[in-house]
């Protein structure tokens, strides 16, 4: 099952603050092909406090796919989108824009600002499994990454 | 030959028979006439043979002509008389005569009278003329709820209707005289004298005042007032007459300002609202994907293995929250159309209608439907929403078929500057009194087993036709069949 830590598994980081979307995202990639560790963070800096591993996180494993919301408490996920893409040894990491807004305004800057892709969560549920399992499947088994350093 | 005498009895013989446009008449004591000249005879018409032995009372002014006894004391008084009064020849045609009364004196005291005839028609035709156009012009002056001013070349008030009277608080008679200034804000004085200057030199005969402002005038308790003027000039000699009409437009600028507002105010609401209902929407969607996934996914996980109850009330809410996903789906759908800044291009509808039954054509094969339509027009508008609008018609013409598979014309009629196009089908038909209501949001005729919708795709389709300046709506007698119609406005460029 995935959540088992497991070599062959890889390491997704959720930075989500809604439970709700949390245990949706679970749900969906529990029903994905590859095996998954799926570590959430609440906010943006505890996100990426985790990515520099630092505090609580002191034994996190880099992820291989960072899940982003753009409306986050404290710091916005633009915010924590800049620093990670600002960070060399983060850089390489495929950060996918998952969030509820539609708005072209949203889309432009985070692209501006190299989020790898943006995706409006499906108000229908058969659809948000959907689409993130094709997620999964695109940059977890479909695209080829540079190694991590 | 000359002496005084042969003169003057040559002068007499000259006023007796050669002058033809003054009458000499000579009456005795009694008052009987003794003399007749040519020019009496000229002016009155009776001959002197007629007119001789005679009295005047018989030949002229018979009914207004005072008794002799007055006009010789009259005479004594004042050492002449005069009578005038309209007189009618034997021709029947009428004159004005003017009779100048004398006494001859002679040794023994008044030996008879002298009377200078004239005749005065055309003097006194000219005064009645004159007098026509004064009551005229009077009464439209007394009548008018304007202010009428005259003021000369020195910009002094010569003339103030009863409307200025009202208006201003003046009363003529305190007012004519006095500078123009004493009606005008003092800011405005020096502004005025100059345009009238202008005006003066310009040799336009009339104008309206205030085309670069609004005009003001100051009542005699110093209330300043909105106004608007004209002003004429007239060259009268050498000086000048300006006339201005001058109406106080106090109520009406105070009702134009209060329509302003309270469009300015049902913009604002407008606008509020529609900022309301795409927020509510928009926002609402977040939680309600809650409800609606975990809904989902306790049904999917759960259903069969609870008892029977539970398996119901999952459907309930499962079926309750799609239909809410659905009617929040279609407000925001509403409340998006308007909101990006119109972009409107020539839109060829016939491409419009193509496309729309090529989105539509599963479901116009499902329901067996049948489409003709006449060559469409060019139209200025949004490409997008114009075919909004035309899917939602057809659609709604596939979905409420009666028996019969739908057959459904597109039509399209020039009016005017415009054109009114139709959407007719051979469905269920519409009640005339549900004619109006299927317009607004969310409003359904059927149950959704009948018939599925939110009821939004007529509202949509107003909002979108109005915003092009058109109108929407719906003949059909209940009966089968009803065609829908909507006006956009034609492109200008539709005859290149």
């Amino acid at each position: 099952m995935s959540g088992t830590p497991s070599t062959a598994a890889v390491e997704i980081l959720l930075v989500e603050d809604n439970p709700g979307d949390v245990r949706l995202t679970r749900e969906a990639l529990r029903e994905g092909k590859v095996r998954n560790n799926l570590n959430v963070v609440p906010d943006g800096e505890k996100a990426l406090a985790y990515l520099r591993r630092e505090g609580p996180y002191a034994d996190a494993v880099r992820p291989d796919l960072i899940l982003l919301d753009l409306n986050l408490p404290r710091m916005s996920g633009r915010e924590v989108l800049e620093a990670i893409k600002a960070e060399p040894r983060f850089r390489s990491i495929p950060v996918v824009i998952l969030t509820s807004s539609e708005a072209e305004q949203d889309i432009v800057r985070a692209y501006q600002l190299n989020a790898n892709c943006y995706v409006t969560k499906p108000v229908d549920l058969d659809q948000f499994i959907s689409v993130v399992k094709s997620i999964e499947d695109f940059w977890l088994t479909i695209v080829r990454l540079p190694p991590a350093d | 030959m000359n002496s005084p005498t042969a003169a003057r009895a040559a002068l007499t013989d000259h006023l007796f028979r050669g002058v033809r446009d003054l009458g000499v008449i000579l009456v005795g004591r009694d008052g009987v006439i003794t003399d007749w000249s040519i020019g009496a005879e000229a002016i009155t018409g009776h001959a002197a043979s007629d007119a001789v032995g005679r009295r005047l009372v018989e030949l002229l002014l018979n009914e207004t002509r005072e008794p002799l006894d007055d006009v010789i004391a009259s005479i004594d008084a004042n050492g002449v008389h005069v009578v005038e009064g309209w007189a009618v020849r034997p021709d029947g045609t009428r004159y004005w005569i003017e009779e100048s009364w004398s006494a001859i004196r002679g040794p023994d005291g008044v030996a008879g009278y002298a009377i200078l005839l004239r005749d005065r028609t055309a003097e006194k035709e000219r005064l009645e003329a004159l007098e026509r156009a004064r009551a005229t012009f009077e009464g439209i002056l007394a009548i008018g709820a304007d202010a009428i001013v005259c003021i000369d070349q020195d910009q002094r008030i010569t003339f103030f209707s009863h409307g200025a009277e009202a208006i201003f608080g003046y009363s003529a008679s305190e007012i004519l005289g006095q500078p123009l200034d004493v009606l005008l804000p003092d800011a405005a004085c020096e502004i005025h004298r100059s345009h009238v200057h202008h005006f003066a030199a310009s040799g336009v005969t009339s104008r309206l005042m205030g085309e670069r402002g609004q005009i003001y005038g100051k009542r005699k308790n110093g209330e300043i007032f909105p106004a608007e003027a004209s002003i004429s000039q007239l060259g009268v000699g050498d000086g000048r007459v300006y006339t201005a009409v001058l109406r106080d437009v106090t109520e009406r600028r105070a009702a134009e300002e209060a329509i302003a507002a309270h469009s300015r105010e049902l913009a604002r609401s407008n606008a509020d609202l529609e900022q309301f209902a795409y927020v509510a929407s928009h926002d609402l969607q977040e939680p309600l994907r809650m409800v609606a996934s975990y809904t989902t996914l306790l049904g999917r996980r759960y259903r069969g293995k609870l008892d029977a109850d539970a398996d119901e009330f999952i459907h309930y809410a499962v079926d309750g929250v799609t239909r809410m996903q659905a009617l929040i789906n279609d407000l925001l759908a509403y409340s998006r159309v308007g909101r990006k800044p119109r972009e409107f291009t020539d839109v060829d509808m016939d491409e419009v209608l193509m496309s729309a039954l090529q989105d539509l054509e599963t479901a116009a094969r499902e329901a067996g439907a049948t489409v003709t339509a006449d060559p469409l027009p060019v139209v200025r508008g949004d490409r997008n929403q114009l075919g909004q609008v035309m899917r939602n018609l057809l659609s709604n013409a596939f979905k409420f078929r009666g028996s019969e598979p739908p057959v459904v014309h597109v039509g399209a009629e020039r009016d005017g500057t415009e054109y009114v196009f139709s959407v007719r089908d051979n469905g269920i038909g519409i009640a005339p009194e549900f004619a109006e209501r299927i317009f607004a949001v969310f409003q359904r005729l059927h149950s959704r087993d009948e018939y599925p919708g939110t009821g939004i795709g007529l509202s949509i389709c107003r909002k979108i036709v109005e915003q092009h300046g058109g109108r929407i709506w719906v003949e059909s007698t209940g009966g089968p069949g009803s065609t829908f119609h909507f006006t956009l406005p034609a492109s200008e460029n539709e005859d290149r």
